[in-house]
Parts: C-alpha cells; sequence; structure tokens
C-alpha cells in the first residue's frame, strides 16, 4: 500500500504551511529537564558546553550551571511516583534543585578562577555516562539537618573540576548555613556524585567511605535508594558478598519499588 | 494491562533513554491532540512518570507504541479536567522560542500554529489522532495501524477521510481570511 504524499511537502498552499508550522513545534528544554528531574534523574539536557560557561564566567545563566552538576547523576525511584500530589512534590523539589544548584555554582564560580577546561567539560554526555540520582518521595517534605562531619578526602583527580566546584561549593555551604531544600538535595547530588565520581575512578574504598558517611551527613537521606545500589554495586565489584548483601537487603527492604531493587532482588536470590 | 503492572522495573539507563529519544514526540503529540502550551509539559511528564512504571514489561523496539497509548490516555484525561485553554496566536510569544529567524517569521508560525490547533480540534478524534500521526509525525500508515491497534485498510480509510475533512475545513478558513482582509 502507498501512502498518499503528505500536505506538508506540496510547496505551497495554507494546508502545507499549517502542517510545516506544526511540525516544527518543539518542546523546550525545561519541559525534559524537569521530567528527567521528576523520575530521580537531575538532568543533562544541556549541551556540556554550558558547563564551561558556568564555570568560566560569573554571570553564566543558571541552566547551564545546573547541568554542572546535573551532568553526573540520574536513577529513579519511578515505582514509588504513584500519585498526582507525589509528583508535583518531586517536581518542585527538582525546581528547587534547578534554583540551588544554580545560585550555588554561579556564587562559586565567580569567585574561583576559571577551571581549566577537561575532557569531560567538552565532551556530550553518552548513555553510559548518565549518572543518577534518586529523589525520593517517601520524605520530599523533610527538611533534614546537615551534620557537620567532615567528609573523607575526595581525590581531585576523580572529579572533573567544574564539578568539583559546583559540589565543593554546595557542601561547604551545605554545612554551613540553613539551606533550602532544592540546595541541600543540590548538595546531596553533589555529594554522591563525587562517590560515585571516586568509584568509577578505581577508588573503592574512598569512594565507599563517602557513601557510608552519606545518612550521618544528609540526615533526610533522600538519595538513599541510588547510595544502596551504588554500594550494592561497588561491594559486589571488590567481591564483598555480605556487604552487597545487606545492602540489597536495605534496597528492598526499605525502597522495594525502586527501579533498583529489582537488581538487588537479583543478588539475593542468589 | 495486568501484565505490565507486574513487570519488573526498567532499569534507569532505559528509562532515561526513553525520555530523551521521545520527549518531543510525546509532547508535540500531546499539543496536536488539545493539550495547550501551557499544559503540554505537565502532561508529557505525567506520560513518562506513567510510562516509567510500566517500561519494564515493554518489549524492546515497542517503547513509541506503549508511549502513544499512555499519551493518549493522559491527554484524554488532562482534556476532560482542564479543558483546553486554548491560545491566542500572541500569548506568551517568544517566552518559550528562542529569537529563531526573525520576530515577523515566528509569530507567522505562531499563527499558523494557533490555527491549526483550531482545525484539528474540530476533527472527529478519531480521523485527528491518525491525521497528526501521518502528517505531523510522519508515520506510515502500517505504522499508525500498528500503533492504533486497527487493521492497515481501516487506518488507510480513516487517513483518507481525514485528509478530506482536513482540506475542506482548511479551505473555509483560507476563505474567512480573505474575506476578513488576512486575519486568520
Amino acid at each position: 500500500m502507498t501512502d498518499p504524499e503528505r500536505f506538508s511537502r506540496r510547496s505551497t498552499g495554507l494546508a502545507a504551511e499549517l502542517l510545516r508550522a506544526g511540525a516544527d513545534d518543539q518542546p523546550g528544554p525545561d519541559g525534559m529537564q524537569q521530567t528527567l528531574v521528576a523520575l530521580g534523574f537531575s538532568g543533562v539536557v544541556l549541551s556540556s558546553a554550558g558547563v564551561a560557561g558556568a564555570a568560566s564566567v560569573g554571570s553564566a545563566p543558571l541552566t547551564s550551571a545546573v547541568s554542572a552538576s546535573a551532568a553526573t547523576s540520574g536513577l529513579t525511584t519511578v515505582g514509588a511516583i504513584k500519585s498526582a500530589s507525589a509528583t508535583l512534590v518531586i517536581k518542585w523539589v527538582g525546581i528547587g534543585l534547578v534554583g540551588g544548584v544554580g545560585l550555588a555554582s554561579v556564587a562559586s564560580v565567580a569567585a574561583r578562577p576559571s577551571p581549566k577546561s577537561s575532557a569531560v567539560d567538552h565532551a556530550p554526555p553518552s548513555t553510559a555516562q548518565v549518572n543518577r540520582a534518586a529523589v525520593t518521595p517517601r520524605r520530599p517534605e523533610s527538611r533534614p539537618a546537615v551534620a557537620d562531619s567532615p567528609a573523607p578526602q575526595l581525590v581531585a583527580s576523580a572529579v572533573p573540576s567544574a564539578l568539583h566546584a559546583v559540589a565543593v561549593a554546595v557542601e561547604s555551604r551545605a554545612t554551613n548555613s540553613e539551606l533550602e531544600v532544592g540546595e541541600l538535595l543540590a548538595a546531596e547530588v553533589a555529594y554522591v556524585d563525587r562517590a560515585r565520581a571516586l568509584l568509577a575512578a578505581g577508588q573503592s574504598s574512598q569512594g565507599l567511605s563517602l557513601l557510608a558517611g552519606y545518612e550521618q551527613k544528609f540526615r533526610g537521606a533522600r538519595l538513599l535508594p541510588e547510595v544502596l545500589f551504588l554500594q550494592l554495586e561497588a561491594y559486589e565489584r571488590s567481591g564483598q558478598s555480605n556487604e552487597a548483601r545487606n545492602a540489597a537487603q536495605r534496597l528492598v527492604a526499605d525502597f522495594p519499588k525502586s527501579p533498583h531493587a529489582g537488581r538487588a532482588r537479583k543478588l539475593l536470590a542468589r | 494491562m495486568d501484565e505490565l503492572e507486574s513487570s519488573p522495573p526498567a532499569s534507569p539507563d532505559r528509562i532515561a533513554g526513553l525520555v530523551r529519544e521521545h520527549y518531543a514526540f510525546v509532547w508535540r503529540l500531546l499539543r496536536r491532540l488539545g493539550i495547550g502550551e501551557g499544559d503540554a509539559d505537565d502532561a508529557a511528564q505525567r506520560v513518562f512518570l506513567t510510562a516509567a512504571e510500566r517500561l519494564g514489561g515493554v518489549e524492546k523496539g515497542r517503547e513509541r507504541a506503549f508511549l502513544y497509548g499512555v499519551a493518549l490516555n493522559v491527554g484524554a484525561r488532562a482534556r476532560r479536567s482542564v479543558g483546553r485553554r486554548r491560545e491566542e496566536p500572541f500569548e506568551s510569544a517568544g517566552e518559550r522560542e528562542a529569537p529563531e529567524p526573525n520576530g515577523e517569521q515566528l509569530l507567522e508560525r505562531r499563527q499558523a500554529r494557533a490555527l491549526l490547533d483550531r482545525l484539528l480540534d474540530e476533527m472527529p478524534e478519531d480521523l485527528r489522532v491518525v491525521f497528526v500521526l501521518f502528517e505531523l509525525e510522519e508515520l506510515s500508515t502500517r505504522q499508525i495501524a500498528e500503533l492504533c491497534e486497527i487493521p492497515v485498510g481501516t487506518a488507510a480509510s480513516r487517513l483518507r477521510r481525514a485528509r478530506d475533512d482536513f482540506e475542506e475545513r482548511v479551505a473555509r478558513a483560507e476563505a474567512r481570511r480573505r474575506s476578513t482582509g488576512g486575519e486568520r
């Protein structure tokens, strides 16, 4: 069966004009980004060129700055996102994240010399690089206090410079002042991203050490499902099967609808 | 559907990939199926939140069809509950779109879209869906049949009627425009 020629392919006529206009209609970047945030991914819609821009220009747009910290987060608690109200709360938290990280990074960047560009600054994020940050809808309204315990030493080489700048700025504020929920979430994302970067760089003990301190540092622990999953993976990789099982058990028990619970169940079934 | 609901959760990468690959398709589909611009992002988000819960049970390669089904449901619900906030051509012009070629062209495009939406709104729903998928999303009749779960012959006949219907409406709109001196 041959399809007819589409109206939009005609060179003239109102129908062609209308349909071409309709086909050109594109969503703005915010919608996709907010959807990713609502799903527990913290973004990566904007090009990474925006990261470099945000890192070197103090007055860079907030949305560009967001991608600096968002560029390495991800993961989701989709299973827990059931109701419209949960969706709205999470969306709100996501918007808070955008604003919080943006402000923090712009402020920190303005006070710092421009970080040198790294390969990560220029490479577009691949699917494999889409790191994850879970937003746990169980406690979205909580405004947890932040403990003052210092984070384990970060090995600078493990984290891209722009991300590192944002993480340090946000975290130092997190430990020193009252933060808005969005800012706090941004700090959590930055913290977990540091751990992830360390693990990815093969520095398991430092990464695991950060993860172990997460709950103490952020009492709201909204990224706990992701932290447990990272622990599970890291322990598995390093052959510490008991610890991996413990993390899996907790993940399944506390977050049974998390997308990671499936993997945890598999591990427990072995 | 029960099978989908009890399916294992999809991997985060797959969910993120789904959003990145199909967000524009879903958003545009919702827009052309009657969701106002101000509501389209929320509706698209609802589509993906719903889809993410069930994606684990969806065969690889069938994501688009699956999303389409979810989008139709979400779109219908949104239209029922909120009603369409019809946008005037000048409403919030330039708020979302980057200043592309020039302001005049942008405005013309917005006006064209507003008219397109008005014409689509007037079409019977079954024709409208097939028409949008063929003319705007450029799916083939076969793909549309698959997506809508109807025989190819039915899809082809709906498309034929939809195109006739649309052409008539466009002709009327054009005549009206001429009679009012260029107003759309």
